[in-house]
C-alpha cells in the first residue's frame, strides 16, 4: 500500500509540473507584449527595464525562473505592493473551511441518503429527480432565494448577525484568517488523532466504535480546544459568518454525491457478495451499510477525484455570488478574490498565484483520496503484496 | 463497418428510450430548442418588434418595470424591456455552449481512451497528461478567460468547445480509460487478436461499445457545467456582448424595488429556465447511465440473430454489445 500511494504521489507531482508550466505560458497569451510595454519610456528605458526583469532572457530560462519562483512560494508582488503569497494565505482558510465543511457535511449526508435511496429501489426516481434538481441550481440565484428567505421571509432578526462580521469582536489587531488557520490547525491534528487511534484499534467493531464517538465529539471537542486557545468568540462568530455560504455549497454539492452514491448502491444489487451477506444472516441493515454500501463508497470517491476541480470552481463561483448581489452584498474574502477580484485591473500575477495555490491543494486533496481508496479497497493491498 | 454499428446501436437506443428520465430530458431540450428557433418568427409575425425586441423593445402604454400579463407573460424589466422575449432570446447561447460542450467533452474522452488501448507507451503518456488536466479547475479557468479584455472572442460556441475540451481531457478521459483498461485486458480482446483482429477492429468493435454510455454520462454533466459557468459569467457581465439568463437574474435582483424586492417574475422565470435546462442535459445522463447498466436491471431482449451474421458469442454480451437478459 506504501507503495501505491508513494507511486501516486510521484505520478501527482509530475502533473503538478505539467500544470505549473501551463499556467507559465497562460500568463504570457493574457498579457500581450510583456510587463514593460505598459510603460512609456522609449526604447532605451524599457530594454533596461527587461533586462533588469530577465524578460530578455530565452524561454526556457524564463520558465526556469517561473518555477524557480513557485517552489520558493516568492509569487511576486500584487497592484498594491503587497506580496501575493501573503494574499493568498490571508484569502486561503476561507475556501479551505467552506471545502471541509461543506463538502465534508454534503458527503455525509449524500452518501447516507444515497445509500438509502439506490437500496430502496422504490424511492430511486423521486430521489434522482430531487438530487438532480439540487444539482442544475443556478448558484447566483439559489444565493440570493437563501439570502432573501432568510434575511426577510422567516424574519429571523439573529440571521441580519450572521450577514456580516460582528464589529466589536474585530475592531482590534486579530485578522480573521489568523484565526481561521489555527481553527483549521486544530482540526487537522484532531483528524491525525482520530485517524492514529483508528489504527490502534484494530478489528473493524473497534474501528467502527472510534469513528462512531469521535464523530460525535469533534464539534464539542474543537470548540472546547478553541475557547482554552482563546481564539473562542472568534470562532463562534467566523463559524456563523459561513452559515449561508455552506448551507449553499452543500445543496449545490449533496446532490451530485446522492446521484453517484445511488447509482454505486442500484450496482451491487444482486451480487453474489451480498447474495451471500444474507445467506449469512445478516440483517438488511448490515448488508446494506457494511457490505454493498463499503463497496459502493469506492466508485463514489474515485468520482470525487474526477469532480475535484470543479468542487473548487462551484466553491469560488459561490463565493463571488455572495460578493455581487446588489444590497445583498455579503463579501466574501476567500479565494475568488484573489482568482479574479483584481482581473479587471489587469492583475494577473495575483490570479496565476491562486491557480498555483489551488493546484498545490488539488493535489493534496487527491493523494488524501488515493489513500482512502487504498485503504478502503483491499484489490489495492492485494496487489501491493503481490508485488511485495 | 456499418454493419457493426447497427448491431449494438440500436439494442442500445432502445435501452435509452426504455427509460423516462431519458424521455422528459429530450423533451426539455426539445422544447427549448422549439423556442430558441420560434423566436425570430415570433418577432416577425405575432410580436411588434419595437415593443418586443428583446435588446430595444419599449412598451409605450405601460408603466414599467410591470408585473406578467396577457401582452407580457412575464412582466416587462425596468427599463420597459418585455422578460419573457428576453428569456427566449437568451437560450441559444446557453443551448448552443451546452451542445458543443457536451459533444467535444465525449469525443475527447472516448479519442483519449481509444488511443490508450492502441499502446502501452501511448496509454502511459496519456494518463500523464489526464492526471495534469486534472488539476485545471475548469470553471475557474473559464471565468479567468471571460475575464480578458478579449472576451468577445469567447462565444458561446467557443466557450463550449474549451469547457469540453477541458472536461473530456481531464474528468471525462480519466473515467473512460478506467474502464478500457479491464476492457482491453480482458480475455474476449485476446481471442480476437489471436483470430486476426487489427488493433483498428478490436477498438471498432469491443471497446468503443462499451464505452459510449459511459461517455453519455461525461458529456451530459459537461454541458451542465458549461451551462452553469457561462450563466455566470454573463452573470458577473463580463461576457457583455450577448445578454441571456445570466444577466437576465442579475438585472432582476439589481433593478429591486424600495422594500428590497427583486423583480420576481424575471427572476424565477430565468433562475428556472437555467436550472430546467441543466436538469434536462442531467436526465439525459441518468438515462444513459440507465441504459449502461441494462445488463443488471435486465429490462432489454436479446435481439434476434439476423441471417448470416455473427453467432452470439459470450464476449460480445460481456463486451456490452448485447444486452442480455
Amino acid at each position: 500500500m506504501r507503495r501505491h500511494v508513494l507511486n501516486r504521489v510521484a505520478v501527482g507531482l509530475l502533473g503538478l509540473l505539467m500544470f505549473l508550466t501551463a499556467t507559465f505560458f497562460l500568463a504570457r497569451w493574457m498579457i500581450p507584449g510583456d510587463y514593460t510595454s505598459n510603460f512609456a519610456g522609449g526604447r532605451a528605458a524599457t530594454s533596461g527595464l527587461r533586462a533588469r526583469l530577465g524578460l530578455d532572457l530565452p524561454l526556457w530560462q524564463q520558465w526556469l525562473r517561473w518555477m524557480e519562483s513557485v517552489l520558493t512560494f516568492d509569487l511576486g508582488e500584487g497592484a498594491n505592493g503587497r506580496p501575493v503569497i501573503d494574499s493568498i494565505l490571508a484569502a486561503l482558510p476561507w475556501t479551505l473551511a467552506m471545502f471541509v465543511i461543506g463538502i465534508g457535511l454534503a458527503f455525509w449526508v449524500g452518501g447516507k441518503v444515497g445509500r438509502w435511496a439506490g437500496w430502496r429501489r422504490k424511492s430511486l426516481t423521486a430521489t434522482t429527480i430531487g438530487a438532480a434538481t439540487l444539482t442544475s441550481l443556478f448558484p447566483p440565484w439559489l444565493v440570493f432565494l437563501v439570502l432573501y428567505a432568510g434575511l426577510n421571509v422567516l424574519g429571523f432578526r439573529p440571521f441580519n448577525r450572521l450577514a456580516a462580521l460582528q464589529f466589536e469582536l474585530w475592531n482590534g489587531d486579530v485578522q480573521p484568517f489568523q484565526i481561521w488557520w489555527k481553527m483549521l490547525g486544530t482540526l487537522a491534528v484532531l483528524a491525525g488523532v482520530v485517524l492514529l487511534a483508528m489504527k490502534l484499534a484494530g478489528n473493524p467493531p473497534r474501528r467502527r466504535m472510534v469513528a462512531r464517538v469521535s464523530a460525535i465529539a469533534i464539534l464539542p471537542v474543537s470548540l472546547g480546544l478553541w475557547y482554552l486557545m482563546g481564539i473562542g468568540p472568534w470562532a463562534m462568530d467566523l463559524l456563523a459568518f459561513l452559515t449561508f455560504p455552506v448551507t449553499v455549497l452543500f445543496l449545490v454539492v449533496v446532490g451530485d454525491i446522492i446521484l453517484v452514491m445511488a447509482a454505486a448502491m442500484d450496482g451491487t444489487a444482486g451480487s453474489d457478495f451480498v447474495t451471500a451477506a444474507r445467506a449469512k444472516g445478516l440483517s438488511e441493515r448490515q448488508v446494506r451499510d457494511r457490505h454493498a454500501g463499503r463497496v459502493a463508497l469506492l466508485p463514489a470517491l474515485s468520482r470525487l477525484t474526477a469532480a475535484l476541480p470543479f468542487a473548487l470552481g462551484g466553491i469560488v463561483i459561490i463565493e463571488a455570488s455572495f460578493g455581487a448581489l446588489g444590497g445583498y452584498r455579503i463579501p466574501i474574502p476567500g479565494m475568488s478574490s484573489v482568482l479574479f477580484g483584481s482581473l479587471r485591473q489587469r492583475n494577473i500575477v495575483l490570479t496565476l498565484g491562486g491557480l498555483v495555490v489551488v493546484g498545490i491543494i488539488t493535489l493534496l486533496v487527491r493523494i488524501g483520496l488515493d489513500i482512502a481508496i487504498a485503504v478502503l479497497d483491499p484489490r489495492v493491498k492485494m496487489e501491493a503484496d503481490a508485488h511485495g | 463497418m456499418a454493419e457493426a454499428r447497427s448491431s449494438w446501436v440500436r439494442p442500445w437506443l432502445k435501452a435509452f428510450w426504455s427509460h423516462w428520465e431519458a424521455k422528459a430530458g429530450a423533451a426539455i431540450l426539445a422544447i427549448f430548442t422549439v423556442m430558441a428557433f420560434g423566436h425570430p418568427i415570433l418577432l416577425g409575425t405575432a410580436w411588434r418588434e419595437s415593443i418586443y425586441d428583446p435588446r430595444a423593445g419599449y412598451d409605450p402604454f405601460i408603466r414599467h418595470p410591470s408585473t406578467p400579463s396577457w401582452q407580457h407573460f412575464l412582466g416587462t424589466d425596468a427599463f420597459g424591456k418585455d422578460t419573457f422575449s428576453m428569456l427566449m432570446a437568451g437560450i441559444t447561447p446557453s443551448l448552443i455552449a451546452g451542445t458543443v460542450a457536451a459533444i467535444v467533452t465525449s469525443v475527447v474522452g472516448l479519442a483519449v481512451a481509444a488511443a490508450g488501448a492502441t499502446s502501452r507507451r501511448a496509454d502511459r503518456s496519456l494518463g500523464l497528461l489526464v492526471d495534469a488536466a486534472l488539476y485545471i479547475p475548469v470553471p475557474v479557468v473559464m471565468l479567468i478567460l471571460g475575464a480578458d479584455p478579449r472576451a468577445d472572442r469567447l462565444t458561446p460556441f467557443v466557450f463550449g468547445l474549451l469547457f469540453g475540451l477541458l472536461t473530456g481531457l481531464s474528468a471525462g478521459a480519466l473515467v473512460m480509460r478506467g474502464h478500457a483498461l479491464p476492457i482491453m485486458a480482458a480475455g474476449y480482446v485476446d481471442a480476437a487478436r489471436i483470430s486476426g483482429a487489427s488493433t483498428r477492429q478490436v477498438i471498432g468493435r469491443h471497446l468503443l461499445p462499451s464505452l459510449v454510455p459511459l461517455a453519455g454520462v461525461y458529456m451530459v454533466l459537461g454541458a451542465a457545467g458549461a451551462v452553469v459557468t457561462q450563466g455566470f459569467l454573463s452573470w458577473l457581465s463580463y461576457t457583455a456582448t450577448y445578454s441571456d439568463w445570466g444577466t437576465l437574474v442579475y438585472w432582476a435582483i439589481v433593478t429591486k424595488d424600495l422594500t428590497g424586492a427583486p423583480q420576481w417574475a424575471a427572476l424565477i422565470a430565468a433562475g428556472a429556465a437555467l436550472s430546467l435546462l441543466t436538469l434536462g442535459f442531467h436526465l439525459i445522463a441518468v438515462g444513459f447511465r440507465r441504459a449502461a447498466h441494462a445488463p443488471l436491471t435486465g429490462k432489454v431482449a436479446l435481439p434476434k440473430p439476423k441471417a448470416g451474421a455473427a453467432p452470439l458469442t459470450k464476449p460480445a454480451v460481456e463486451a456490452g454489445q448485447i444486452r442480455q437478459r
